[in-house]
C-alpha cells in the first residue's frame, strides 16, 4: 500500500484532481475552502494499491483557522506519506512558498502543476524547475483522466525509490543559534524543520519543545523563502501577461456604486428562474406526470385488490401519492436551486459577494468566509455547517454556525410556495422574497447582537483570495445536475417517505390502536396536538394539524407539506388540490385569515432547523451553544410570527395605507428620538473607534 | 497586528521592500483589493491600516 496526501494552496484543484484519479464525486468549486476535512479513499494503478488522502488547502504549515490545521497536523503526523503538491500554474510565485515549507519539512514531494485556465498566464520551464527544486515536477490538467493518470506514475516511481528531497539550499543560511538547544531530542534530519517553526513562532511546536513564542524571525524566513522564489522565477518562467484574479468583468461587477444593484438584481434573476418560470413550469409538468402515470394506476391497482377503504389503500393514498408525491413535484425547484448555488461558486463571483458586503459584515463582526457558510446554508443548513470549520477563531466558528439556519433552506420552499399560494396567487413572489430577506435580516441583527454581547470575534484577518472566473463546463453542469437531482430523489425517497409513514400512522390511529381515519375516533397526533396548540394560538395557526405538522417538520422540513396534505386527506400531487383544502374551514387544517398563515410560514423560517443540522451544530459547536441556539430560534420565531400576525390582523381590520402611514410615523419619530440621544452621548468623549478619537480630541 | 496574522501575511508575501499594488475598494472603503506577486487579495480594513506603504 502507499500512503499519498494531497497537499496545496487553496482552490488550486486538489479535490478536482481527487475525484479524477479515485473516480470519487466530492464537492469542488472556485473558493478557498471547499474541503474542510481529510477524505481518504484507496485504488489501485498497475496492480499497486494507493491510498490517497485528499486535505483542506494550505498556505504553509503553521495554520491560521481550523481546516489548515487538520492539513498541517496530518503532514507532521505522516512524515513518509508521498506528498502530492499541487501549484496553480497561473498563481505559482505563493504556491511555491508551500513547496519549500514542505521540503524543509523533508517529505517526499511530487510537484504537480495544474492548468486549470486555458490561456497560461505565463509559459514555464518544468526540467529547469525540477532542476531547482530537486524534486519531480508534472504537468497537468487536474480534470483531465490522461494527464491526471501521468501523476499515478509518478507516485509508482516516488515510491521505489527511498530518496528524500534535500531541503532549500537558504535553509542552510538561517541564524539557528538561539534555538537550537530547544530540539535536540528530535531526530537531526528533522530538526531543522522544528527549529524553524520554532523561530516562526508557531504555537504546537513552542508547545512541545517549551520554548518561548518568540517570532521576530518570521519576516526574515519569509523573505529568504520568497527570495528564492524569486530566482526560480527569473530562470523558469517568462514575464506574466496579466494579473490572477483580475478580469475586465469586475469593472462592472466590482465597481464601487454599481457592485450592490447588479448583485441583487442577479439574485432576483435566478430566484425569479428557479421558482416562478421555468421551476414553475416543470414543477407542474412533473405533478401531472406523477398523478396520471404512477400515482393513479398504483391506486386503481391496489383498490381493486383490497377495496378503496382499506387501510394499506388509504396509506397509499394519503401518506405516499397525497404527501410525498407533493413535495417531489418540488424537484425541477430544489435541483435548479443547487445548479444556481454551485454556478455562483464555481464562477469565482463568490469571492467577489463577500468582497461587495464587506462593509456590512465588517460592522456586525462576521469575516467574509462566513458568506461562504451562510450562501450555502439556502441550499441545506446540514452541509452548510460543515463549512464554518474555515473560520479562524472559535467564537467567530459559532456565530456562523448559529446563524446558518436562518438562511431559508431548500427544504422550506415547498412550505411557502404551497401555504403562501394558496392565499396570495401571483403576489406570492414578493412573499417569498419578503421571507428570504427577513431571514437574511433576523442573522444580521443577531450576528450583530451576540458580537456586541457573548460572542465577539477575535480580529478576523479577512484575507481572501480573488480566484479568476471560470466558466462551467457542459459536462460538470449536466454532472451537477443530476447529483442534485439524485440527492433529493434520495431524500424524498429515503426520510421523507418514512417520515410521511409515521406522521400518517400517528394521524390515522387511535391510542387504542383503531383506524380512525374518515372521522369515527380522535387519532394520537390530534390529542398530542390538542395538547400543544393554545401555545400557538396567539399566533393565529391553533389548530392541531398545523402544530403537529410543525413537530413533524423537525425531522425535515417538507414535511410540514406532506403532513398538511395528509391531514387533510388530499390524494394528488398538485399543489392546487392542496391549496383549495387548506381554505376551506371544513378541513383538519384551515387557515382563517392570509395574516395567519403569513405568521405561520415565518414561525417556519425561523423555528428550529431540522434534526440533522441540530447533530451537526452539535457536533461542531457544541451542546451548550446548539441549545442556546435553538431556545433563541424558538424565542424568535415566536416573537417575529406574533408581531407579524398582529399587524397583519391590524391592516386587515383598518386597511393598509392607515396601517402603513402611521407605522411610519412611529418610525420617524423613533429615528429622531434616537439621533439626539446619540448626540448627547457624543457630547461625552468616548474612547473607541478611530473617528470618534479624532473629534474628540477637536473638541476637548 | 496580531502575530498569527502578521506571520499569515508574511506567508502570503507581504516582506519588507515588495511592490503592492491597491486596483479597488468597496463602497464604504471596508474592504481593499490589493494586487501583489501576480495575484489579487482582499484584505479588511484593519489589515490594511496595519500595513506601512512607502509611495
Amino acid at each position: 500500500m502507499i500512503d499519498v496526501c494531497l497537499v496545496g494552496n487553496p482552490n488550486t484543484g486538489k479535490t478536482t484532481l481527487y475525484n479524477t484519479l479515485t473516480g470519487s464525486h466530492e464537492h469542488v468549486g472556485n473558493w478557498h475552502g471547499v474541503t474542510v476535512e481529510e477524505k481518504a479513499v484507496k485504488y489501485s494503478f498497475a496492480g499497486q494499491d494507493i491510498r490517497l488522502v485528499d486535505l483542506p488547502g494550505i498556505y504553509s504549515l503553521t495554520p491560521l483557522s481550523f481546516e489548515e490545521k487538520v492539513s498541517a497536523d496530518y503532514l507532521v503526523a505522516h512524515p513518509d506519506n508521498i506528498v502530492v503538491n499541487i501549484c496553480d500554474a497561473s498563481n505559482l510565485q505563493r504556491n511555491l512558498y508551500l513547496t519549500l515549507c514542505l521540503l524543509e519539512r523533508g517529505c517526499k514531494v511530487i510537484l504537480v502543476v495544474n492548468q486549470i485556465d486555458k490561456r497560461p498566464i505565463c509559459k514555464l520551464d518544468f526540467v529547469k524547475l525540477s532542476e531547482m527544486l530537486g524534486v519531480n515536477v508534472v504537468y497537468v490538467n487536474a480534470g483531465d483522466k490522461t494527464s491526471a493518470a501521468k501523476v499515478n506514475e509518478q507516485i509508482l516511481q516516488a515510491s521505489k525509490s527511498d530518496i528524500k528531497a534535500l531541503p532549500p539550499k537558504y535553509v542552510s543560511e538561517i541564524d539557528f543559534s538561539s534555538v537550537k538547544d530547544c530540539v535536540r531530542s528530535v531526530q537531526p534530519a528533522e530538526q531543522p524543520f522544528y527549529m524553524i517553526k520554532l523561530l516562526e513562532g508557531d504555537e504546537d511546536a513552542c508547545k512541545k519543545f517549551g520554548a518561548p513564542q518568540n517570532a521576530t524571525a518570521v519576516e526574515k524566513i519569509a523573505a529568504k523563502r520568497y527570495e528564492f522564489i524569486e530566482q526560480i522565477m527569473s530562470k523558469c518562467a517568462s514575464a506574466p501577461e496579466r494579473v490572477y484574479g483580475q478580469s475586465k468583468l469586475d469593472k462592472i461587477l466590482l465597481n464601487r456604486f454599481l457592485a450592490l444593484p447588479v448583485f441583487l438584481l442577479l439574485l432576483v434573476g435566478c430566484f425569479y428562474l428557479t421558482f416562478f418560470s421555468l421551476g414553475g413550469l416543470l414543477s407542474d409538468l412533473a405533478a401531472t406526470l406523477l398523478d396520471k402515470y404512477i400515482s393513479a394506476p398504483v391506486i386503481n391497482l391496489l383498490s381493486n385488490a383490497l377495496g378503496y377503504e382499506h387501510w394499506v389503500v388509504s396509506m397509499f393514498r394519503v401518506a405516499i401519492f397525497g404527501g410525498v408525491g407533493s413535495v417531489l413535484t418540488f424537484l425541477p425547484q430544489v435541483a435548479l436551486l443547487f445548479f444556481f448555488l454551485s454556478l455562483l461558486e464555481d464562477s469565482g463571483y463568490l469571492s467577489r459577494v463577500a468582497f461587495v458586503f464587506e462593509d456590512v459584515l465588517c460592522k456586525v463582526g462576521l469575516s467574509g468566509k462566513s458568506v461562504y457558510t451562510l450562501l450555502m446554508g439556502f441550499g441545506c443548513s446540514t452541509t452548510a455547517v460543515l463549512t464554518a470549520r474555515n473560520m479562524e477563531d472559535k467564537n467567530s466558528k459559532i456565530k456562523t454556525g448559529l446563524l446558518t439556519p436562518y438562511m431559508s433552506c431548500s427544504a422550506k420552499f415547498p412550505i411557502y410556495a404551497v401555504l403562501g399560494g394558496a392565499f396570495f396567487g401571483a403576489n406570492n413572489i414578493f412573499v417569498i422574497i419578503g421571507l428570504y430577506l427577513l431571514g437574511v435580516v433576523v442573522a444580521v441583527l443577531l450576528s450583530y447582537l451576540l458580537e456586541k454581547t457573548v460572542l465577539k470575534s477575535k480580529q478576523q484577518s479577512f484575507i481572501l483570495e480573488f480566484p479568476p472566473y471560470r466558466m462551467m463546463s457542459v459536462k460538470r453542469t449536466f454532472s451537477l445536475l443530476w447529483l442534485n437531482v439524485k440527492q433529493f430523489l434520495v431524500r424524498v425517497g429515503g426520510i421523507i417517505l418514512a417520515m410521511n409513514v409515521i406522521v400518517w400512522l400517528l394521524s390515522s390511529f387511535s391510542f387504542t390502536f383503531k383506524f380512525v381515519a374518515g372521522g369515527n375516533g380522535v387519532s394520537m397526533l390530534e390529542t398530542l396536538g390538542r395538547m400543544l396548540s393554545p401555545i400557538f394560538r396567539p399566533l393565529g395557526f391553533g389548530s392541531w394539524g398545523l402544530v403537529s405538522a410543525l413537530i413533524a417538520g423537525l425531522v425535515a422540513k417538507e414535511v410540514i407539506v406532506s403532513s398538511i396534505a395528509m391531514f387533510n386527506g388530499v390524494e394528488e400531487s398538485a399543489l392546487s388540490s392542496i391549496q383549495s383544502s387548506i381554505m376551506l374551514s371544513t378541513s383538519a387544517v384551515y387557515f382563517a385569515s392570509p395574516s395567519s398563515v403569513l405568521s405561520y410560514l415565518v414561525f417556519c423560517l425561523l423555528y428550529f432547523p431540522c434534526i440533522a443540522s441540530c447533530a451537526v451544530l452539535f457536533k461542531e459547536i457544541g451542546k451548550k451553544w446548539t441549545l442556546i441556539g435553538m431556545a433563541i430560534e424558538f424565542a424568535l420565531a415566536y416573537l417575529v410570527a406574533f408581531v407579524t400576525y398582529t399587524l397583519g390582523r391590524t391592516v386587515e381590520a383598518f386597511g393598509f395605507w392607515q396601517v402603513g402611514l402611521s407605522l411610519a410615523g412611529i418610525a420617524i419619530v423613533a429615528v429622531a428620538i434616537a439621533l439626539i440621544v446619540r448626540k448627547f452621548k457624543n457630547k461625552k468623549c468616548s474612547q473607541g473607534c478611530a473617528r470618534c478619537n479624532k473629534s474628540c480630541k477637536k473638541d476637548c | 497586528m496580531p502575530f498569527r496574522i502578521r506571520r499569515r501575511m508574511c506567508e502570503l508575501g507581504f516582506i519588507a521592500g515588495q511592490k503592492v499594488r491597491l486596483v479597488r475598494c468597496s463602497l464604504l472603503k471596508r474592504a481593499f483589493l490589493v494586487e501583489l506577486r501576480g495575484y489579487t487579495l482582499s484584505l479588511r480594513k484593519s489589515i490594511v491600516d496595519g500595513l506601512l506603504v512607502i509611495e
